[in-house]
């Protein structure tokens, strides 16, 4: 008897644990990962790199006091030294996010926003089709006062039992009317496979 | 010395042999139903003994005093040789700086995962979730890690832990 309620126990709760009333819909095999997460699928240049560059970039360069009063300032594109294949613009483009959210600078349309920032001008003045109250004058524009650049760099040394790759991320802020360099800093990344 | 308990289930319902607990009396006539009982007894005053020793078991550790170092670390599991020292806190141009010195307790090197989660007076987050950085301490050396909040508004911190 003891048995038989034990079984039926065990039953039960083999049972309860097939319901599911989880609110998704697909097949079991693909999930969600966590984009924070620290990202080792290969040595090759990463999420957890571009982050990691980022975030240490932008915080030393906000704390380093030199951004005062909120200034304009021009990012170009960092110069890619190395041997792969890496999208810069992301992370010049999450430099920048960054700092916006801090507050402590502003951005000039760079270089791949121009275009478009003179097409909307010309098109807002020129066109005709807009009220002249609302259209947005043209010689307003806010001139960058410094500008950022940077340069990323890798050194990729193989042996029978490793891949040891070094990346050297560098950042400087310049001073344009002075073309002073303000500030600079670089983030230094190893990644080793071992065979 | 423990007994080490020796079950051999045949069938459900039939008998359990327990050598090292005793021998249940068996009648004058063997009766296998009452043998089966005397041994579920028994099963089930050891269950009770085991869940009342347990009881006695060494009791959690207090929690850390708040403001202390410890009361800002939170370990994803336990820190296994990684012992946290001081920590210094500092505001520089508006900014919340942290330094937290760590040792490495054992002889062997140690990579660990950690970030800084970044708080309001209230201690709500003030900031999106940073990413988890990878850290290689040697064996036996003392360590400091640093870091900057992303905003003016930081007022308190959490040191976010991992040892794999």
């Amino acid at each position: 008897m003891f048995a038989r309620v034990s079984c039926l126990a065990v039953f039960a709760l083999l049972v309860s644990g097939c319901v599911d009333n989880s609110p998704t819909l697909g097949s079991n095999n693909i999930s969600y990962g966590d984009p924070r997460a620290v990202e080792t699928v290969t040595n090759e240049f990463g999420s957890t790199d571009l982050q990691m560059i980022a975030e240490s970039m932008t915080r030393s360069l906000a704390q380093s006091g030199v951004l005062q009063g909120r200034p304009v300032v021009q990012v170009y594109d960092v110069m890619n030294k190395t041997s792969e294949y890496i999208d810069t613009r992301e992370i010049t483009t999450s430099i920048k996010t960054q700092l916006m959210k801090s507050g402590v600078a502003r951005f000039a349309s760079d270089n791949t926003a121009m275009q478009s920032q003179i097409d909307q001008l010309k098109l807002q003045n020129q066109s005709g089709l807009y009220k002249k109250s609302t259209v947005a004058k043209t010689g307003n524009m806010i001139a960058a006062k410094y500008r950022l650049e940077g340069s990323i760099s890798s050194i990729v040394k193989r042996s029978s039992d490793y891949k040891d790759v070094f990346y050297k991320f560098s950042l400087q802020l310049i001073d344009v009317e002075s073309g002073l360099a303000e500030w600079m800093d670089e983030k230094e990344i190893r990644k080793t496979t071992e065979r | 010395m423990t007994q080490v308990v020796r079950w051999r289930l045949k069938k459900i319902g039939q008998t359990v042999n327990l050598p090292s607990i005793g021998v249940c009396p068996v009648t004058r006539l063997g009766q296998p139903q009452e043998r089966s009982l005397c041994m579920r007894f028994k099963l089930i005053a050891v269950a009770a003994f085991a869940l009342l020793t347990s009881g006695c078991a060494t009791p959690p550790p207090s929690p850390p005093a708040p403001g202390s170092a410890a009361s800002k670390v939170v370990a994803m599991g336990e820190l296994k040789n990684i012992a946290i020292g001081n920590m210094r806190v500092a505001r520089e141009n508006g900014f919340m700086t942290v330094g937290v010195q760590l040792n490495n307790t054992d002889k062997r090197n140690k990579t660990f995962y950690y970030r800084f989660a970044w708080l309001s007076a209230e201690g709500f987050p003030v900031a999106d979730d940073e990413v988890w950085k990878p850290q290689l301490i040697y064996g036996g050396q003392n360590s400091f890690l640093q870091s900057i909040a992303p905003t003016p508004k930081a007022v308190d911190f959490r040191l976010e832990l991992q040892t794999p």
